[in-house]
């Protein structure tokens, strides 16, 4: 800092204190002071290793993604699926349509599913009318992970838009959009947990509208990820989507959200619970 | 001490997890703001009693067996006229689906329809050193009695037979086809593969409708003879991606030989490659060519095409034909937020284009012209140019890269014609098949 400058802030601070504007037209002119009592010399640190690039982050973070993965051979949880109208506007938002399943992955692709609650403000008439749920029985968790994949970094551009350290976390923010400028897909963010690698929340963002005759925008869309013992699996996938006309009881403006509780992992599944349900 | 460094003593006396978790809940609690309700943790009162019950019952949840989904088979062109018909789709998510379509073609006077088996098999994602990615298996078999259009690489879309019906801008060619055909398919997202097979007697037909809903004189009034030939052929059509460039191809050979009981015996082959760049955000430069070469004599039906969307958009569609193509075409698109500072609705997301292109059919006319030498690339004054520009808007349905395109396209060069406008559906990329996404 330049001597001008520090003599500014001085200045300035001595300015604002009210006892200084008292002593300064006391004595009919300026009092300048400088403290001198107090003195700190920080040393300088000398950071030779090299910052982890943009690019060697993202190959760790496809592996992170695929270890994850594969570390799981046998999954349970709780998905609840919901429809809630009128998110925007002077009217209450009211839930249209809800039901709960229990999901039993295991691999390479079983899957079972046990429908634990269906509610619908209009009730169907056929007791199979309800929401059609199709669960993968994967658990890539590509929903969040989509922009991250191999084959999908050549057609996204990618840059850190921060850097924050949590606890012994360092979590990096990494903002990601289609190389092409008129490819409807998605742009976001992801955060990004470098100690095993894996996005832990994404905040996906559209340029326009992915399907503009129906939908009139996204304003937002978020996923988030939780620690279930020992692995980072799907919390919540919540969507904001405001359409162009009024759809038949979601009005204009509707919440489709998808939580996810209640994990259990690697159990050891029977294949038995499976039976004549896998693919 | 710094306030900074008392926050970071603090954060590192937490222990890591519960900080990261703390961290990430305070995101959580602002999404929840956002989405209020919609997010909160269901009721779970009874849920362990109904879970038991549906274990113990496995059939509780699982649906119907098999879907049956209904639906419309019409059709209006020269050569049929109106058809009239409908589909059944019998569907089961193991065993895929088989629809059966029945119509009426009141020009002809003849009923058409046939059934079609369609089965897709996807396997979700390996986890290995990085993800692999699983591809899409697909079979398709149908067999019956079919309207066809006469240019192999393009097919009739609801654009076109909405055009014949309201203004009688019918261009296409048409044929008849009986018999079977089947294909395989594998899909990802860097490679498709094809292998395609028929046994099919194609017939031609003739103009059978003049009429349309403006009352005008149709812009064609022959439809281009087929050879009546039962036609035995097997395809293989492969589209990649060349690795670190974004750089299509796509190589596609049709072969049919009287050796397997085909009345004609011929090679089709065609090269496309496609690439698109985007310039500064704002904008696409696609750039895309093909080559094409057909080795068999008076087979219009499997001839190659000049003219029209996808194509030449100066000329009339299918205006010039021959056994050799050579099309190459450059388009500017800008991308939607161009028209951001006009403050339009979201629904209006109109984008502009500009395109020029060349290319050149040469050897034998299917028309019956006295045609070009096969092996000699053509004259200098026998390749077509243009330049253009467009309106664009893109839909987001059917194909979420679909648009919907008014292009305005002038002839460069002498002694050729005044500008045409012409209305189609494409994608930004159409001389080769991108995978979807």
């Amino acid at each position: 800092m330049s001597s001008r400058s520090l003599w500014s802030i001085v200045i300035l601070l001595a300015g604002l204190a009210p006892g200084g504007v008292v002593a300064a037209a006391a004595s009919g002119g300026p009092t300048f002071a400088v403290e001198d009592t107090m003195h700190t010399e920080v040393p300088e640190v000398l950071v030779s290793a090299p910052r982890v690039t943009l690019e060697e982050i993202l190959e760790r973070v496809e592996r992170g993604e695929a270890r994850r993965d594969s570390a799981i051979t046998d999954q349970q949880f709780t998905a609840t699926v919901r429809l809630v109208r009128d998110v925007v506007g002077s009217k209450p938002p009211k839930v249209q349509e809800e039901s709960v399943w229990r999901v039993f992955r295991k691999r390479p692709d079983k899957l079972r599913t046990v429908r634990l609650r269906e509610w619908s403000a209009r009730p169907k008439k056929g007791a199979d009318e309800g929401v059609e749920v199709e669960f993968s029985p994967g658990t890539g968790e590509q929903l969040i992970n989509f922009a991250f994949r191999a084959d999908a970094r050549r057609d996204y551009r990618y840059r850190i838009v921060g850097r924050v350290i949590v606890g012994d976390h360092l979590v990096y923010r990494i903002a990601f959009e289609p190389r092409s400028a008129i490819d409807p897909a998605p742009s976001g963010v992801v955060w990004v947990d470098t100690n095993d690698f894996v996005i832990v929340r994404q905040e996906v963002s559209f340029r326009g509208s992915p399907v503009p005759l129906l939908i009139k925008g996204i304003p937002r869309m978020v996923v988030e990820r939780q620690r279930a013992g020992e692995h980072w699996v799907l919390a919540r996938a919540m969507v904001r989507i405001e359409t162009t006309v009024p759809l038949p009881g979601m009005g204009r403006a509707f919440d489709f959200v998808i939580r996810y509780d209640d994990y259990r992992h690697n159990v050891g599944l029977d294949d038995a619970l499976f039976a004549g349900d896998a693919r | 001490m710094s306030v900074a460094a008392l926050l970071l003593s603090i954060a590192l006396a937490a222990p890591a997890d519960t900080a990261l978790g703390q961290y990430l809940g305070g995101l959580a609690d602002s999404t929840d703001q956002y989405f209020g309700i919609s997010g909160v943790r269901p009721d779970t009162t009874s849920f362990d009693s109904l879970l038991a019950a549906g274990l113990a019952n496995p059939n509780a949840n699982r649906r119907r067996g098999i879907s049956l989904a209904p639906g419309p088979w019409v059709a209006f062109n020269r050569v049929l006229g109106p058809l009239w018909g409908g589909s059944l789709t019998a569907s089961t998510r193991s065993l895929g689906a088989l629809e059966g379509k029945l119509g009426y073609a009141d020009g002809p006077e003849i009923w058409m329809g046939g059934g079609e088996y369609r089965k897709t098999w996807s396997r979700p994602r390996r986890a290995a050193r990085g993800y692999r990615e699983e591809p899409d298996w697909s079979i398709a078999v149908r067999a019956g009695r079919f309207p066809g259009v006469m240019d192999p690489d393009r097919r009739e879309t609801a654009l076109a037979v909405a055009r014949a019906l309201i203004w009688g801008t019918d261009r296409q060619h048409y044929l008849r086809r009986d018999g079977v055909r089947a294909s395989l398919t594998r899909e990802d997202a860097s490679l498709r593969l094809e292998l395609a097979a028929r046994d099919e007697l194609e017939s031609p037909e003739e103009v059978t409708t003049t009429w349309n809903l403006y009352r005008r004189e149709p812009v064609v009034l022959f439809n281009l003879p087929a050879r009546l030939a039962r036609v035995r052929e097997l395809g293989v059509e492969a589209t990649t991606r060349i690795p670190w460039t974004p750089v299509w191809v796509e190589l596609e050979s049709r072969v049919a030989d009287d050796a397997w009981g085909s009345d004609l015996t011929y090679t089709r082959l065609r090269v496309a490659a496609a690439t698109e760049l985007s310039i500064a955000g704002v904008a696409a430069l696609i750039t895309q060519g093909t080559l094409g070469r057909l080795e068999g004599r008076d087979i219009p039906q499997a001839a190659f095409f000049l003219g029209g969307a996808t194509s030449l958009r100066s000329l009339p569609g299918w205006s010039l034909g021959g056994t050799r193509k050579a099309l190459a075409r450059l388009d500017l698109v800008t991308a939607p937020q161009l028209f951001e500072p006009l403050h339009l609705p979201p629904t209006l997301a109109f984008q502009l284009g500009a395109f020029g292109g060349i290319g050149a059919v040469w050897g034998d006319d299917p028309y019956g012209g006295p045609g070009t030498p096969e092996d000699e690339w053509p004259e200098r004054n026998e390749w077509l140019s243009e330049a253009g520009a467009s309106l664009l808007y893109r839909p987001g349905i059917p194909d979420p890269l679909g648009h919907i395109r008014f292009d305005w396209a002038w002839p460069i060069g002498p002694e050729r014609g005044a500008g045409r406008f012409i209305v189609y559906y494409s994608r930004p990329i159409d001389l080769v098949r991108v995978p979807s996404p």
